[in-house]
């Protein structure tokens, strides 16, 4: 039989079990960690907690997250207007913005097109990029959704809404640096081909 | 632990959707089990499974759900030898009477993903097999006729072309379904007049438009000229496409009841 704990700490131990990958012996741990080890970082994580979830909401212009109307990205005016760049997720603003050079603006539509599970152009919220696009005279639009099959159909979408007048480009798929080409599946070594480069 | 070794099959998925931590609960489908359920464990450091792509499997537990293993991409010899409209009667049974050929090229499309619109065509071919075939159902007919569809698809370069395509694949299932329509004659056995007009009755067929049978202005009106010409397999006159595509969606209709094709969503412009 389960032993029967402090009514605080059970609630504890299961609130911790929303997290991914965390099931109940971790949750025990982490709530015994907190109150055994770290009471005080216990307090800051509460407070962070609070403070997030009050604090935070999606940017109106780019639909990430921001804590006032605007997102840090969005309301920087040293950031082109001229380019903007479509992704899945916030982790792939973070990816981007760590790993490479690019000062434009973004979109962020948390998913992408999947019709059978009732996923369509409103709940990317496709016509508020549409806006976007047109408010900021944008010139170029990067779609940079996964390369999977819904990736795909999400930036021909996009293309088919927007105006002839934007350049609407994809970001580029093949072999991963660093990766092998014998080990890489048809499918991307085909990209790879028919996506080559003249060299010069 | 039991590892089935269907080795000689193709799997297609059709549609995916979390599981867990790091699984997917896949939508497969093939020819000896039509469309099936089973697991496959998400390894991020590969590419996930997607749908239109020619799989070979095994599959292992002892449960209803199976997990997938050995997964691999394969792409049967019909990919880089496709079928031309000559060849489609290899399909056996009465489906081979059904009308509209093939109206693709001869080119390999092996290695090939679909592109553009003709992608939002392959979501609807997959929707419409999830929504009305049977699960653990044999779809032998239906699953060479997807696959000639999938490959047609990507022969396109033109995504009007795909119009024919996806009617041929909507009369194949509508059979595969028990829906045999007969194209020649009207539901009292009297052949199909070029001069006449239709109407036309999911559960029964054409029905002859007469002055005293005009049902009244929500009737759809089908030329007698028009459905012979979708019997004779000639596209050439956009009048047959749109009555084909009625009729389709006049047979379909019933069968999908209230809830609408997501897919067709995506057709229409934002």
């Amino acid at each position: 039989m389960a032993m029967k704990l402090p009514a605080a700490l059970q609630q504890l131990i299961d609130s911790f079990q929303i997290l991914p990958g965390v099931g109940p012996k971790s949750a025990q741990r982490m709530a015994l960690y907190l109150l055994e080890k770290d009471r005080l970082g216990a307090e800051r994580l509460s407070h962070s907690l609070q403070q997030a979830m009050n604090k935070l909401d999606h940017c109106q212009s780019c639909r990430n997250y921001a804590e006032a109307e605007l997102c840090p990205i969005c309301s920087d005016t040293q950031r082109s207007t001229d380019s903007l760049c479509v992704v899945e997720s916030p982790s792939d603003v973070l990816a981007l913005e760590q790993g490479v050079d690019f000062n434009g603006q973004y979109f962020v539509l948390y998913g992408h097109l999947s019709p059978i599970d009732g996923i369509g152009p409103g709940e990317l919220g496709l016509a508020a990029l549409k806006q976007k696009v047109e408010s900021l005279s944008i010139r170029e639009v990067i779609v940079a959704t996964n390369p999977t099959v819904e990736g795909e159909a999400t930036a021909q979408f996009i293309m088919d809404m927007l105006p002839e007048s934007v350049v609407v480009s994809r970001i580029a798929h093949g072999i991963p640096m660093g990766g092998e080409l014998d080990l890489v599946d048809g499918g991307t070594l085909n990209h790879a081909l028919s996506g080559r480069r003249v060299m010069s | 632990m039991t590892v089935h070794n269907n080795s000689n099959l193709t799997y297609y998925v059709l549609h995916r959707r979390p599981y867990r931590e790091s699984s997917q609960i896949v939508d497969l489908f093939c020819e000896r089990q039509g469309r099936f359920s089973a697991l496959h464990r998400v390894n991020k450091k590969q590419p996930a499974l997607q749908p239109f792509t020619p799989y070979q499997m095994q599959f292992s537990g002892r449960g209803d759900l199976k997990y997938c293993q050995h997964v691999e991409i394969y792409y049967p010899s019909i990919y880089s030898t496709p079928i031309n409209s000559d060849n489609t009667d290899t399909l056996e049974g009465a489906a081979n009477r059904l009308p509209i050929r093939l109206p693709i090229g001869n080119s390999s499309v092996k290695g090939q993903s679909l592109k553009g619109r003709n992608l939002y065509c392959g979501f609807y071919l997959n929707e419409l097999i999830i929504r009305l075939t049977w699960k653990d159902e044999p779809q032998k007919e239906l699953y060479q006729v997807y696959q000639q569809t999938l490959i047609g698809l990507l022969q396109l370069d033109n995504d009007m072309q795909s119009e024919p395509l996806l009617r041929r694949f909507e009369f194949h299932l509508l059979a595969a379904l028990g829906y045999q329509y007969n194209w020649l004659q009207d539901s009292e056995c009297r052949d199909i007049q070029p001069e006449q007009f239709y109407s036309f009755d999911p559960f029964a067929g054409f029905n002859l438009i007469t002055a005293h049978t005009h049902g009244g202005s929500a009737v759809q009106r089908f030329p007698g000229h028009a459905i012979l010409a979708i019997a004779a397999e000639d596209w050439q006159h956009e009048l047959s496409w749109s009555v084909a595509k009625n009729i389709a969606r006049l047979a379909l209709n019933p069968l999908l009841g209230d809830k609408p094709l997501a897919s067709r969503e995506l057709f229409k412009k934002l």
